[in-house]
């Protein structure tokens, strides 16, 4: 980004935003309830993330106490698989997606110099959509028949044997869609059409540019989603066979619009990762960032190679050899833009002035574990090593490195960079150091043993296993433990930084220069962020 | 024509709902498009 270059800090706060702060929000819950500023909106939708993060999470540690030890203790087979199912569905659907629309809310306005989202009522519209559609989904666990069980990917026919949660989940689903559709089309309006005078596309920061691809694709992919589930709806109970061989449909056909959707997915989850990282990277590396333009190339690739790998997820159903060969050969290629960006935040760091504050902690973390789990994609890439380790530990260690020290090392990142231009205070350094240091050794006791029992054979999805996976298990759960305690620290650094933490300055990592137009304002941000356009040069 | 100029706000207004409506058809298409050919396939 080399955009930072404003004249508006020297002149509009005082004759811009001054005039505007003696009106705020409103008081009481009509500030949320009725809430358009994109600030609030942003706030709403991290919390809701965060609450998401802590439910999914404990569902997560219901099923490492279960595999804690061989044979079923205190979840019954049918339970187990509701609980993952739905651990699943509330991480990727309400805890990383909303994270990553929050700070997308709160942060895009910021830093193309607008005074909000293009859209502040529809805003509000898809944020509160949220809490209505996973209230609906988690309510499924208390009707007849138990929650959805069939895991994430609602697979027919497993997930057509669903009691009367399968309409509910349906319908959570479609909100979800609906609310990502509408989130999505407000980020795009916004940077097409808010951006301050002089900011060109390719001198917007990288956040915004992985967040208008990440909503491209977005638009494109959670309609097929929609139609897919509408599809399964109409299967059990309108009499098609679209997914019913006995009718004459076909149930891996729904595997190819699931994962047409799926794939795309898995990088809607981690582009804005990617931006945040090359946020944090050149503040703390006191460099620009090296190969802005490539970065920016390498996320477009990255989200076109998106569409057509879909495959790769479904190569033991079986398929033509061309293509099993295609689908191996595309997902390969995905190798090179992301090694361009590895290579960039590597150069980024080369020879910089580098220092240790939470934010770059985490995203060091962050390039150095996603890379892991790149390449254990990269190993199940290949279709005769796929074959092997298919639906075993293998692949829940490999995507649980890319979506937790990846997706959400890269949120925490992100909250710890920007926290204190959201609340204007800092918050405690050593125990935000603690919680990193916490995080990043039991997310590898909690998910590298998982390799091992892959490799192994251990089947996932199962409540039970042979004893020769027990140390392992035992192993895992201990990290899983560890970790899940070790979050509840991010809350309480959270909670004091926003009640007792001493004041931050505007430029907050002042000692590091970071660019970007965020930094131009007063910390906390102003109500109003821009009204008089900030002008880039 | 200025950044805060009425006839500079009324013009990306315009462009602004332009584009909702384009975006939405698109989401759509793919909604619509993928049962289509789901149906075409069975």
């Amino acid at each position: 980004m080399s955009a930072a270059h404003t004249d508006h800090a020297a002149h509009s706060h005082a004759d811009g935003h001054d005039g505007h702060d003696h009106h705020g929000p409103v008081k009481g819950w009509r500030r949320w309830a009725f809430a358009t500023n994109h600030k609030d909106i942003g706030s709403m939708y991290l919390i809701f993330s965060l609450t998401m993060f802590l439910t999914g999470g404990l569902l997560a540690m219901f099923i490492r106490l279960e595999l804690f030890a061989p044979g079923v203790q205190f979840l019954d087979p049918g339970k187990f698989n509701s609980m993952t199912t739905m651990h699943a569905l509330l991480m990727v659907f309400g805890a990383v997606m909303p994270a990553f629309v929050g700070l997308a809310n709160w942060m895009i306005p910021l830093q193309v110099g607008a005074p909000d989202m293009a859209l502040p009522r529809m805003n509000n519209f898809s944020f509160w959509i949220l809490p209505f559609a996973f209230g609906l989904l988690l309510l499924t666990l208390l009707v007849p028949g138990g929650g959805p069980a069939g895991g994430w990917t609602l697979y027919p026919p497993l997930t057509l044997q669903t009691g009367d949660a399968l309409p509910m989940a349906i319908f959570a689903v479609h909100l979800m869609g609906a609310s990502s559709i509408m989130g999505s089309i407000n980020v795009i309006v916004t940077i097409m059409n808010m951006r301050a005078p002089g900011m060109s596309l390719l001198k917007m920061p990288l956040f915004v540019w992985t967040w208008l691809i990440t909503a491209y694709l977005l638009i494109a992919v959670m309609p097929v989603l929609a139609g897919a589930v509408t599809m399964l709806l109409t299967d059990h109970f309108f009499q098609t066979s679209f997914f019913s061989a006995a009718g004459g449909g076909d149930p891996v056909m729904f595997q190819h619009i699931f994962w047409f959707f799926g794939h795309p997915e898995v990088y809607i989850m981690i582009l804005p990762a990617f931006g945040v990282v090359s946020e944090i990277i050149p503040t703390f590396s006191r460099k620009p960032l090296f190969g802005y333009d490539s970065m920016v190339y390498a996320t477009a690739s990255i989200a076109f190679l998106s569409f057509i790998v879909w495959a790769h997820h479904m190569f033991t159903t079986g398929m033509p050899l061309a293509g099993e060969m295609f689908f191996m050969l595309s997902t390969m290629l995905i190798a090179i833009p992301t090694g361009v960006k590895v290579f960039n935040w590597t150069a980024t760091m080369w020879r910089g002035s580098i220092s240790f504050e939470p934010p770059m902690l985490f995203a060091l973390s962050f390039l150095f574990l996603f890379t892991i789990g790149g390449f254990s994609g990269l190993m199940l890439a290949i279709v005769p090593v796929d074959f092997q380790y298919h639906d075993t530990y293998f692949v829940v260690a490999h995507f649980h490195y890319v979506l937790v020290p990846g997706a959400i090392f890269g949120i925490m990142a992100g909250v710890y960079y920007w926290l204190p231009k959201w609340t204007g205070h800092m918050y405690d350094m050593t125990l935000a150091k603690i919680h990193f240091w916490a995080s990043t050794i039991l997310v590898n006791v909690l998910f590298f043993p998982q390799h091992f029992l892959g490799l192994a054979g251990m089947p996932r999805r199962i409540p039970d296993y042979s004893t020769q996976f027990a140390d392992w298990n035992m192993v895992s759960s201990i990290g899983g433990f560890g970790f899940g305690l070790t979050q509840l620290l991010f809350v309480y650094i959270i909670w004091k930084a926003a009640r007792t933490g001493a004041p931050a300055t505007d430029k907050v990592w002042a000692d590091a220069k970071p660019a970007g137009l965020e930094w131009t304002l007063p910390s906390p941000a102003p109500y109003h962020s821009f009204e008089t356009p900030p002008v880039v040069k | 024509m200025s950044a805060n100029d009425p006839a500079f706000e009324a013009e990306r207004k315009r462009r602004i709902r332009r584009s909702v409506i384009l975006l939405t058809l698109v989401a759509l298409a793919f909604y619509v498009g993928f049962i289509a050919v789901s149906v075409s396939r069975v």
